[in-house]
């Protein structure tokens, strides 16, 4: 995007980070990157630990999940930081993006005063400064008539608003990473749209790296420079965007892209491509791979074996691309065509 | 099947959820709506079902109109299937699947609501939907939420009805799952040759599933025909704009994140109107940010615009005459109609 | 909002004049002659008769309660049979010690109830005992839990006075026995409504703005909180207002609940029907006030009405 990342230090970089709840093993061993200034997407459904990767390394997970595993905000570790300590640096280090922003401000104070009180505990402003900070924020965000709105409250504005709203707070302090948790699912068509361009612009103003969760493929292709797919608290695959678009290795992201692609430019009338089986619950931990129940590719191997993600090797004997890396004991080679995942007749036995 | 002729709909409070609808679901076919929140398409979906009645209009079923009374709505209803969006909503958590799937029968006095027979029934369905084998008194907590939408089609489909109506019945579902739900429910339709009414905000989804669409905002129909040719070549400004908003498929050709420096007109074709400098396209002064007024303000599109387009304000087309008249459905030779005076 | 306020004022008059209308219907059924309390001594049935005729006890009842609604319009809420003397101006005084009682007890059980809340919520160690502690207070009747303060600081420890009275020293006691039984009530509102805050997406929001918890707590949460406590504290002062008539005759209180309960044993109907008109006023009336204060704390209800 802008100019040598590489001298930067990386927004974000998580070494084996595990997430535990009780028993639930929500994230496993995921390494992950966020280089300075680049939008990283992280995608995953339900159960996938892919909420609980973005929010564990912003610690917004409550004390009962155990976290183990390195956390690195801009080259400072943060893993090592008390709460105290942390809360210090927090709002200069990361703006976090919430999914519903009707419950993320509170209800009974106006706007412009849940954008103003950062400006008024870290930038040490007094109530004038800070409200008027406030305002200009909102102005950034592309808010008309700023000023009328910082006097509203959250109920009062419209879904898009408020993601504004949420999207203000976030970059108020330039932080150097913003953590957005599917800020768009909830939105119209048209107001994610506007979001995205939002984004878009913000971004190439404010060079701050970003870590966003999607569960939607066209987002990922919109934004992103680099995706991250998760399955079951793993990540399953990493690379580039245009690479994982064009050459996914994973059956999984194939899945994925296949599923897009079919109902964007399928034929009236014929059933939908779609991947069988359903996303593994938080609890069950199978030995082997597991996307295995759903792989039409799985062997006896991938049963017993839970694959590590590795570089994907590919026909060109250089390694693959920068970067790409794929958790499975069969990756898809580079020019496949429609998966044979495309099973008719959609079955699926309930959980035990 | 069912049919809007000229159904208004206006809310105690003024609110003016359905402005002279007119859409037709015929037998055995498809009929698709779409359109974001505001649209009115639930409200929609809540006349068909007879949940509300319409200030105006008149709402018919197999050629007659509505019922009032509730005995005939009740009969009405037994012909009925629905699927609604919240797979963890519609199903009462302290049934077990087997009272949930039968109750139709139950409440329609067909045989089957309890005894063995009716275990029998219930398993069958529910084999049909994918879930064969299922223990029948097993709660609703032990599914996924696609599995749930499967007890949904099931309980839908178990009185035999003959109209299947679908509101969003995949948006709450994980994204692997939701094709499987829409491919059954597809096969639902055309094995028991069903009349579907499918809503949506999903236009690539809709273009797949309905042979017609009427796209609405606001309250009103704006555009209606063949699905493919909704797709691909909308006359409507609206319709167009909901296709330029959708998310590109590969980052080549992405545009919507797009700097506004770089592209010259990358944000949403028309729409943004606050997001992007240099149109000319400037709302109402005093209405906070316009593209998001909250529609509880006095900015509700129907009430407000009783004679003029809907779209107006938004619109990158409009010209006086669309804010002071209201265009009327115009039909094109194609099976098409849009609501417009200056079509693409 | 106007509009919501009015209607609400007007549902209050008309709740007002049904519970008169009851009143005076249920003054009938209490069986006694009214003229043998006035005159308990007379011995002549003519003196009787007369007294009965003076007071129009021997019209229909219509007619009686006609006269008395008219009277009451005019201000004027009769005569006490055992007095002699205006009503209004026996029930003035009486209702004034009340309502510093009142008013005490108010401030106790919020103070009270309101800590027990906030450490439950803050300190989940404390939770379990401070549950424990809120149900033995339910489960007290308060009258034994005001006979045992008595017994304890009055008889025993010799601090508190024990002969009645309105002074300051005698307030503490009942105040202090209206606030513990009240306590809890407060303690569950506030407990629940504070977990229900610390849960929530917007402190996680605050949180990750990495504001300070002191701050997260005073601007964020408790605000939230305020909403429910007051309206209990209008439905509390409103029904403490009619007379808190356990613990004032357990103290000795000469509040208008110690009156109401001395008039209905000398059948001095117009004093009872005073306190009952007075009760459901003041009911009332914090009702209102309450939803008003509401309404300035919490800007969703406003737009409700």
């Amino acid at each position: 995007m802008t100019a040598e990342p590489a001298e930067r230090a990386p927004a974000l970089e998580v070494t084996d980070l595990n997430v535990r709840y009780g028993r639930v093993h929500a994230v496993r061993d995921a390494c992950l990157t966020v280089p300075a200034g680049q939008v990283v997407a992280l995608i995953g459904e339900t159960g996938s630990g892919k909420s609980s990767l973005a929010l564990a390394a912003a610690r917004l997970l409550p004390s009962s999940a155990a976290i183990t595993g390195r956390v690195a905000i801009a080259g400072r570790d943060t893993s090592g930081l008390d709460r105290g300590e942390f809360r210090r640096v927090r709002a200069s280090l990361l703006g976090c993006i919430a999914q519903d922003a009707m419950a993320a401000l509170n209800p009974v104070v106006p706007v412009g005063r849940q954008v103003g009180e950062l400006f008024a505990c870290h930038a040490g402003m007094r109530r004038q400064q800070a409200a008027e900070a406030a305002v200009a924020a909102l102005a950034q965000v592309k808010i008309r008539h700023p000023a009328a709105v910082a006097r509203l409250y959250p109920h009062q504005l419209s879904g898009g608003m408020r993601q504004r709203v949420m999207v203000a707070i976030a970059v108020a302090l330039s932080p150097p990473l913003i953590v957005a948790d599917e800020p768009t699912t909830a939105l119209d068509v048209s107001t994610q749209a506007e979001i995205l361009a939002l984004i878009g612009e913000l971004q190439a103003r404010m060079c701050s790296g970003f870590l966003w969760i999607t569960h939607d493929m066209g987002v990922v292709a919109e934004l992103a420079d680099w995706a991250a797919v998760m399955y079951a608290g793993r990540i399953v695959e990493q690379g580039p965007v245009e690479t994982i678009f064009d050459a996914p290795a994973h059956p999984y992201t194939e899945g994925l892209l296949w599923t897009r692609r079919d109902l964007r430019s399928g034929a009236a009338g014929a059933p939908l491509f779609q991947i069988p089986g359903s996303p593994p619950s938080p609890g069950e931990e199978p030995p082997g791979c597991p996307f295995a129940p759903r792989c039409s590719r799985a062997t006896q191997v991938c049963v017993e074996v839970d694959p590590g993600l590795e570089p994907v090797r590919r026909d060109g004997g250089d390694g693959g691309s920068f970067g790409h890396k794929a958790a499975c004991h069969h990756p898809v080679g580079p020019s496949a065509g429609a998966p044979a995942g495309s099973v008719q007749g959609s079955v699926e036995g309930p959980r035990p | 099947m069912i049919g809007f002729e000229g159904v208004s709909k206006q809310y105690r409070g003024g609110r003016l959820a359905l402005d002279d609808v007119t859409l037709s679901l015929p037998a055995g076919g498809s009929l698709g709506l779409v359109g974001e929140s505001g649209s009115g398409k639930t409200t929609c979906v809540r006349l068909a079902l007879g949940l509300a009645r319409p200030t105006s209009g008149r709402l018919t079923f197999d050629g007659a109109t509505y019922p009032a009374s509730r005995r005939g709505l009740r009969g009405m209803r037994r012909r009925i299937g629905f699927v609604l969006q919240d797979p963890y909503d519609s199903l009462d958590p302290r049934m077990t699947i087997r009272q949930i799937v039968s109750e139709p029968l139950r409440i329609h006095g067909l045989p089957g609501g309890s005894g063995a027979r009716g275990d029998a029934l219930v398993a069958e369905q529910l084999a049909a939907v994918g879930l064969a084998g299922a223990d029948l008194h097993s709660y609703p907590s032990r599914y996924s939420g696609g599995g749930r939408q499967r007890i949904a089609i099931a309980r839908a489909l178990i009185s035999a009805p003959s109209v299947l109506i679908c509101d969003e019945p995949t948006s709450s579902l994980d994204v692997s799952v939701q094709s499987q739900i829409v491919n059954l429910l597809l096969d639902a339709g055309r094995q028991r040759d069903l009349s579907m009414l499918f809503v949506t905000h999903d236009l690539d989804l809709i273009g797949r599933v309905v042979d017609t669409v009427a796209v609405m905002y606001g309250g009103r129909v704006v555009e209606t025909g063949p699905a493919e040719l909704i797709r691909g070549s909308p006359r409507h400004h609206y319709t167009k704009a909901l296709h330029d908003a959708v998310p590109a498929d590969h980052p080549r050709h992405r545009r919507l994140a797009a700097t506004a420096v770089a592209v010259g007109a990358g944000s949403v074709a028309g729409i943004a109107g606050d997001v992007e400098a240099g149109t000319t396209r400037v709302p109402d002064a005093g209405t906070p940010g316009q593209i998001d007024a909250e529609p509880s303000r006095s900015a509700w599109p129907g009430l407000d615009h009783r004679d003029s387009c809907v779209f107006a304000s938004r619109c990158p087309r409009a010209e006086s005459r669309c804010r002071q008249e209201r265009p009327p459905m115009t039909a094109d030779d194609g099976g098409r109609s849009y609501a417009c005076f200056y079509p693409i | 909002m106007a509009r919501g306020l009015i209607r609400r004022l007007v549902f209050g008059l008309i709740a007002i004049a049904g519970v008169i209308v009851l009143a005076f219907l249920l003054e009938f059924v209490v069986p006694g002659d009214p003229a043998k309390a006035i005159a308990p001594r007379a011995t002549s049935l003519q003196v009787l008769a007369n007294i009965r005729a003076q007071l129009h006890l021997n019209q229909p009842l219509i007619v009686q309660f006609a006269d008395y609604f008219g009277n009451l319009l005019r201000g004027n809420l009769g005569t006490s049979y055992i007095q002699h003397q205006p009503v209004a101006a026996v029930i003035g005084p009486r209702l004034l010690t009340t309502g510093v009682l009142a008013l005490a007890g108010v401030v106790a059980e919020v103070i009270i109830g309101g800590s027990f809340g906030i450490l439950a919520a803050l300190y989940s160690r404390v939770r379990a005992l401070i549950g424990a502690l809120n149900l033995t207070l339910l489960a007290v009747p308060i009258f034994v839990l005001g006979l045992l303060l008595l017994l304890l600081f009055g008889f025993k420890l010799g601090i508190a006075p024990v002969s009645g009275g309105a002074g300051a020293a005698e307030l503490v006691l009942p105040a202090l026995t209206l606030g513990l039984i009240g306590a809890p009530w407060y303690a569950q509102i506030v407990a629940d409504q504070m977990q229900e805050s610390l849960a929530s997406s917007y402190v996680r929001t605050a949180v990750s703005k990495g504001l300070p918890d002191s701050y997260i707590l005073r601007r964020h949460v408790l605000r939230n909180v305020l909403s429910p406590a007051i309206t209990m504290v209008g439905l509390d002062l409103g029904s403490y207002l009619s007379g808190v008539v356990t613990v004032e005759v357990v103290f000795v209180w000469p509040g208008i609940g110690l009156l109401a309960v001395n008039s209905l044993h000398n059948l001095d109907r117009p004093i009872v029907m005073g306190t009952v008109i007075v009760g459901a006023v003041a009911v009332v009336f914090f009702n209102l006030v309450a939803d008003v204060l509401r309404m300035f704390v919490d800007p969703r209800t406003r737009e409700e009405v």
